[in-house]
């Protein structure tokens, strides 16, 4: 089953997501509310997670941050950046984001895009 | 001999027949000879006739030094001389023995330069600049405008000292003023001859001038000559549109904030909204999904209530923009109890606890309606700041003095995930583009601290355990009482 952490400062979209992907299949292995904690779940993973799917804006730590220092650790960590700033769509993919959601968008496009990605990681393993 | 010296020689009656004389002397005169030169009386080598008289005055005492007068030559031009002479008595008569020599171009240098110190002085006594000559540090002319622009009277200037002046020049500038003025009074090549200094009058009141200067030759010497304009208007409204500029700039910035803020709340509530709709959508015909449906329809009731507040925040900061705020008394107890209900009903009961601890005593503060807003901004922000279950709120409040100034002190200490402390100084004043990336405080702080400060108190940011943000934070806001 493929694992997801959840990465969104908006505790209700948490919840959200856990709930579509849950019902869409998909394990979901933890939560947190900003860049900092994420990164330190992260580490803690004994198994790392094959999915993230990632706030930008957020307090403490913002996702791009988090995600150059997850990527330091995992550079073959799929990152999807599900953020209503569209202003670092470009920055977060030329850094190593592999989609960007823009919100808000729909369950559909959330699916196909998991979906998009697992395929790239079942080519790389 | 008398032919050896370079003057004219002759000798004269007081009858004004000329007896004897060299060469020198019909030659200054433009005669030809001196047999022609000594038929001429002696009056008639005079351009104004009165000027004889002039002499003889001058010949009563017997010695005539350095008489200037003009002659006429014998082509009728005029010439300056200087005459000397010495009165001889020889049996009974009297004879002048004169020297004399041509002085014109001495004269014409002299009055040019006459006429050249007159013209500077018409110019410059009807110039609206000040002008000054400095030389070994005494302001050798100034005109009227520099009295009227300082404030001293002619004689007070007059009687400085050298380099007195510099009391005029404002301490900031006056080192590099007074160097400037020294270089140009020893005439050295290395100087600034165009630059803005503040000037001090004399009864106090600095002003700006813009100061135009170069070294001169002034009586044989260099001097400083300077000429300055009082741009002190110019400089202030220079400075009054710098800080307008700053101002909407500021404003324009803030608004580019709100905007942001606005837009990025307003699609995760979208999110939000869209997400619920279409989960419902696939439950709602699954029965056993009934639960889930409700809490689905619950979350958008709550998006919109997070969207109404988002857009009254939003109003109620460009209100605050527009109007100067409402400052009354306000019974804070009954202020903060409603915030904190307000507050629980939006939560579960046992997600977040909020202890109010008051004091008995009734309390009044200087605020207004949107007292109530702070509250709840800072109950809101510490809830969605916080991981923990359940989430903690303990607020005190207390009673301090600062100075003067009465204040009533309002604790809110949360266990939340704290505050950097890089970050508690932004945290309510983020309208920086730099700084929209590490969001998440949302348009409430910024409105809370407009609102204070429109009330004249107090807000901060402390650790609730100090050194260890992570703990949580303590938000403090001081009103002052009333």
């Amino acid at each position: 089953m493929v694992k997801i952490f959840i990465v969104d400062d908006d505790q209700s979209l948490q919840r959200l997501y856990t709930l579509i992907l849950k019902e869409a299949g998909f394990k979901i292995v933890d939560t947190a509310l900003n860049g900092k904690v994420a990164v330190e779940k992260y580490n803690n993973f004994k198994v790392k997670p094959d999915i993230i799917l990632m706030d930008h804006r957020m307090p403490i730590k913002n996702g791009l941050d988090e995600m150059i220092e997850i990527l330091s650790v995992n550079n073959h960590e799929k990152i999807i950046f599900a953020s209503a700033d569209i202003t670092v769509k470009e920055e977060a993919l030329s850094l190593g984001a592999c989609a960007f959601l823009d919100k808000p968008f729909n369950i559909g496009r959330l699916l196909t895009t998991i979906q998009n990605v697992i395929k790239e990681l079942v080519i790389e393993r | 001999m008398i032919e050896a010296v370079p003057v004219g020689i002759s000798i004269t009656t007081p009858e004004g027949e000329t007896i004897e004389c060299n060469s020198q002397a019909f030659k200054i005169l433009g005669y030809d000879s001196k047999e022609e030169s000594l038929k001429i009386p002696v009056l008639n080598h005079y351009s104004n006739p009165e000027d004889r008289k002039r002499f003889f005055e001058l010949a009563k005492d017997g010695v005539v030094k350095n008489f200037e007068v003009q002659l006429k030559r014998k082509d009728n031009t005029v010439i300056w001389a200087s005459i000397s002479s010495q009165v001889q008595y020889i049996e009974n008569e009297t004879y002048y023995v004169n020297s004399f020599q041509d002085i014109t171009n001495r004269k014409t240098v002299e009055q040019n330069l006459k006429e050249s110190e007159e013209k500077f002085r018409t110019i410059a006594e009807q110039s609206f600049m000040n002008i000054i000559i400095i030389q070994d540090g005494i302001l050798k002319y100034f005109n009227e405008r520099v009295t009227q622009a300082n404030g001293y009277s002619r004689d007070e200037i007059n009687s400085w000292k050298s380099n007195e002046f510099a009391k005029l020049i404002h301490p900031d500038d006056r080192e590099f003023v007074m160097n400037q003025a020294m270089k140009k009074q020893a005439g050295e090549k290395n100087v600034i001859n165009q630059y803005k200094y503040r000037m001090v009058r004399k009864d106090g009141e600095i002003r700006w001038l813009e100061n135009f200067s170069k070294t001169i030759i002034y009586q044989g010497k260099p001097a400083d000559l300077v000429m300055s304009i009082d741009i002190d208007d110019k400089i202030k409204a220079e400075q009054r549109l710098k800080e307008s500029e700053k101002k909407y700039r500021e404003a324009y910035n803030q608004a580019d904030f709100y905007k942001d803020l606005f837009a990025h709340d307003m699609s995760n509530i979208l999110q939000n909204v869209k997400s619920s709709i279409e989960l419902s959508g696939m439950w709602i015909d699954a029965a056993e999904k009934k639960l889930e449906v409700k809490s689905m329809f619950e979350l958008v009731q709550e998006q919109i209530n997070r969207a109404s507040s988002l857009i009254q925040n939003v109003r109620k900061l460009s209100s605050i923009d527009e109007k100067s705020i409402e400052i009354k008394t306000i019974d804070l107890k009954s202020m903060l109890n409603n915030a904190v209900e307000n507050i629980r009903a939006r939560f579960p009961p046992d997600d977040y606890i909020i202890n109010i601890k008051l004091l008995e005593e009734e309390l009044s503060v200087k605020a207004g309606d949107l007292l109530i807003d702070v509250f709840e901004n800072i109950l809101i922000n510490a809830a969605m700041h916080n991981e923990n279950k359940p989430k903690k709120m303990n607020i005190k409040i207390s009673k301090i003095q600062d100075g003067k100034i009465k204040y009533v002190k309002i604790e809110h200490v949360d266990n939340g995930i704290g505050i950097k402390d890089e970050i508690k100084g932004i945290i309510f004043n983020r309208a920086r583009k730099k700084e929209k990336s590490t969001a998440g405080m949302g348009i409430g702080l910024s409105l809370v601290k407009k609102i204070i400060d429109g009330y004249g108190g107090k807000i901060w940011v402390e650790d609730r355990v100090k050194g260890e943000y992570s703990k949580g934070s303590n938000f403090i806001i001081l009103l002052r009482q009333d």
